[in-house]
């Protein structure tokens, strides 16, 4: 059952060979736009229905996770991966839904720039490759490998397999990054691959390290799961190396999860990428890195045996130090879609001061945050994207001069200030609870170490001023004259309506979360294992 | 064997450390090509070193370095500049093909160019020291030698110092080099310090292939990706060096 459902949900392999294969020619052009939202809605559907399949498994106390073999490859689902599956596919299938919109204004987009001719064969397929990248089927079968190899990561038992996946996951995207190819779209693409392949080094390193640690009786590839090592690692031995490892992993994995310092591609690679694209690098490309730690976590907490003090120590002083820093870039005066891009800095430091506090509840809000900064993130990027291109249509290229969204396109205006709303968690939304809750913890916790009290009031602090300064932000979009007239278009109306469904599932998740509640409580059972007071 | 192969390790880090301090993008290229060369000869020394390393295996793992040798001239000639028009040559297909590969000769004078470092030579061979030092430190306090250590466990302990010293130093050329190219040297040079990891760790173990298949799958798409983006890159703002990449950046 698990291994039909699997593969329901790894459809968007499917679109390749549907793109470039004899359907190539006699496919219309717009069933080829929306080839990708079809195979992401039907592969959400699957995860849904692998979702409950893996909560019914873990209620009738049979095994926590389940492992299939697909490919040769060894696959396995327990509720975390569950949980990140059906994350992934739900920002995959909104986006999804907005890129026949963005391609058809891409369109009127003029082709670049055709090389000299040359007869040198390298040079050749270098140049086609390069003419090839910026073409509509290339965006639409890169985007549907992005969504494919984001699918792969949270399935992979095979660390070196999860890393290889998190790293294809980059050099899928970065052609998507610089997809416009003018000078910004470049630097950012070049800045993107150059730091993520540079940071995902350190990752590879600690997958060596920690193979090179297993025990000679796991021989064979079974040693390179994370399950065999999870049971296996013999408590307490070699310490130094095991923390080590875990250091490795965390500036590894941290590169591509944006951490501060680690971050600085973020900013770029989220505002010059097209808004379908942009969602998903700030909804589900983070979180794929953080999966990557969490797994990590869990191996280092059972091998130090330490009970989760030295994961607990680091990442709680990561993630503050990434939030204090979110804050102070979010005051500053920047383009929309960098302060979006920050925000994300914001919540990879609560999520991971969360998981860092190290107690069940603080980590079932890091889980739950992490559902609703993809889904708020989503809505953000692809209105923004409905309103920027809206105005590009009417002659306002510069991100800038974009004012007077309100008097223009209210139900633009609606949807970000909203979203705007959920994501810095004011209630009713969900990410108000989630952030008193983790409060609350930190707060408990202060009582017996007062050191943690610094914690809380820099915390605080760093929440109220990014408050202030998405305010900020939004008063200047939305507000104030705006200097053209924008016509209203029947097929934007549609694609608003999509973010509206995508607004009222945040707003319900802000009154319960009864939907997802046992995948979160079984994921939680599995992080908390070897850690959690 | 175990001292030989521990002077090759030193060796490797000569080549690195040369590649960091000279101010010629063609001088690193070739300091590369000597340091892939190393690494097969580790490669071939760690059969008669590690039980599970047959020479198959060996002859694999051979090939990332080898190809890596071959082809970085090549793609580094893209990523420095466009390459110009050409016409075919008229001559025997194979050797046509190769020549073509190879043909670097359009990229050559930029190469000149290209290679300063931020920092005086001095000053880079202090930074590099200390980094090899805290490589050598770190790698000893997580696998402490003693004399009656046994030959592999010194040869893992050294190999571990090896690898971190390749990786910092290759960090550190990122962040000190001025151009793209060199920029790519620097990655290319870390990523010769996860081979050696991989070696060391990995021999004696069942997972040795898999992983350099991984790698060597990361290494070639990568360069592919990047001597297509950087191109783009020079044409877009008309310049290689990464201080005039500056259309993004905040503070200027």
């Amino acid at each position: 059952m698990t291994g039909i459902l699997l593969l329901g949900v790894i459809l968007p392999f499917a679109i390749p060979i549907l793109i470039y294969l004899p359907l190539r020619h006699k496919t219309p052009l717009l069933a080829k736009r929306w080839l990708p939202s079809f195979v992401a809605g039907l592969s959400l559907a699957f995860s849904i229905a692998l979702a409950i399949d893996v909560t019914h498994n873990a209620t009738n106390n049979e095994p926590e996770f389940s492992k299939t073999v697909l490919f040769f490859v060894d696959i396995h689902v327990d509720a975390l991966s569950a949980y990140f599956l059906l994350l992934v596919n739900t920002v995959a299938f909104f986006a999804a839904l907005h890129i026949p919109s963005f391609l058809e204004a891409d369109s009127e987009r003029p082709s670049t720039r055709v090389s000299e001719p040359t007869q040198n064969w390298f040079h050749q397929i270098v140049r086609w490759l390069n003419q090839k990248l910026s073409t509509e089927p290339a965006f639409l079968l890169l985007f549907s490998s992005f969504h494919v190899s984001m699918l792969l990561v949270p399935l992979m038992d095979n660390l070196a397999l999860l890393w290889l996946f998190i790293e294809i996951t980059t050099i899928v995207s970065a052609p998507l990054v610089g997809y416009r190819q003018d000078v910004k779209a470049e630097e950012a693409a070049f800045k993107y691959i150059i730091l993520s392949s540079t940071g995902i080094l350190f990752a590879f390193l600690a997958t060596i390290f920690l193979i090179g640690n297993v025990p000679p009786e796991l021989a064979g590839l079974e040693g390179l799961n994370w399950s065999t090592l999870r049971d296996n690692l013999p408590p307490k031995s070699n310490i130094p190396f095991v923390e080590f490892i875990f250091l490795l992993a965390l500036l590894g994995y941290g590169t591509k999860a944006g951490f501060f310092l680690l971050h600085t591609w973020l900013p770029d690679a989220h505002g010059q990428a097209p808004s379908p694209v942009s969602a998903l690098l700030s909804g589900v490309l983070l979180k794929s890195a953080l999966y990557a730690i969490l797994r990590f976590y869990v191996i280092t907490n059972l091998a130090l045996g330490d009970q989760g003090a030295f994961t607990s120590s680091i990442l709680l002083a990561v993630g503050l130090v990434s939030l204090v820093a979110a804050a102070l870039f979010i005051l500053k005066e920047n383009r929309f879609k960098r302060v979006m891009a920050y925000h994300s800095l914001e919540y990879i430091g609560i999520i991971t001061f969360a998981i860092g506090l190290g107690t069940s509840l603080s980590i079932y809000s890091a889980l739950f945050l992490m559902l609703a900064h993809a889904l708020i993130k989503a809505l953000m990027f692809l209105g923004y994207g409905l309103v920027k291109r809206a105005y590009a249509q009417n002659g306002i290229h510069e991100a800038a001069d974009i004012t007077g969204v309100f008097q223009q396109m209210p139900a633009a205006s609606l949807v970000l200030s909203l979203g705007g709303l959920a994501l810095v968690g004011v209630p009713p939304f969900g990410v108000f609870l989630s952030k008193f809750m983790i409060l609350w913890t930190a707060i408990h916790i202060a009582q017996a170490k007062p050191l943690y009290s610094v914690a809380i009031g820099l915390f605080l602090l760093s929440i109220a001023l990014i408050f202030a300064g998405l305010v900020n932000h939004l008063g200047k979009l939305l507000l104030g004259k705006s200097p053209v007239v924008i016509q209203a278009d029947k097929q934007r109306r549609l694609l608003f309506v999509t973010l509206f469904i995508l607004l009222a599932i945040i707003f319900g998740l802000g009154f319960s979360t009864w939907p997802i509640t046992p995948l979160l409580t079984n994921s939680v059972e599995i992080l908390c294992r070897g850690a959690c007071s | 064997m175990s001292v030989l192969f521990r002077g090759a390790l030193i060796l490797v880090i000569g080549t690195a450390v040369y590649a960091a301090i000279t101010n010629k993008l063609n001088n690193k290229l070739t300091s590369y090509l000597w340091q892939s060369s190393l690494l097969v000869a580790i490669s071939f020394m760690g059969i008669f070193l590690f039980e599970k390393l047959n020479w198959i295996l060996a002859l694999g793992i051979m090939v990332a370095p080898l190809t890596r040798a071959f082809a970085v001239r090549p793609f580094m000639a893209l990523t420095t500049v466009e390459p110009p028009p050409t016409k075919r040559a008229a001559r025997s297909r194979l050797r046509r093909l190769w020549r073509e590969f190879i043909d670097t000769s359009w990229a050559e004078p930029y190469w000149r160019e290209y290679g300063t470092s931020r920092l005086g030579q001095i000053s880079t061979i202090v930074a590099i020291a200390l980094l090899t030092s805290l490589a050598y430190g770190t790698a000893f306090s997580l696998i402490p030698l003693a004399s009656d250590t046994s030959d592999i466990k010194k040869i893992i302990s050294h190999g571990l110092a090896a690898s971190l010293s390749l990786l910092l130093i290759g960090f550190f050329s990122m962040l000190n080099e001025e151009d793209t190219s060199s920029h790519i040297m620097g990655l290319l040079v870390m990523e010769n310090g996860m081979f050696l990891a991989a070696i060391v760790f990995l021999a004696d173990t069942d997972f040795l292939f898999s992983f350099f298949i991984g790698l060597f799958m990361y290494v070639a798409l990568t360069l592919f990706i990047l001597s297509i983006f950087a191109p783009r890159l020079h044409r877009a703002s008309k310049s290689a060096f990464i201080g005039d990449q500056t259309e993004l950046r905040e503070y200027k």
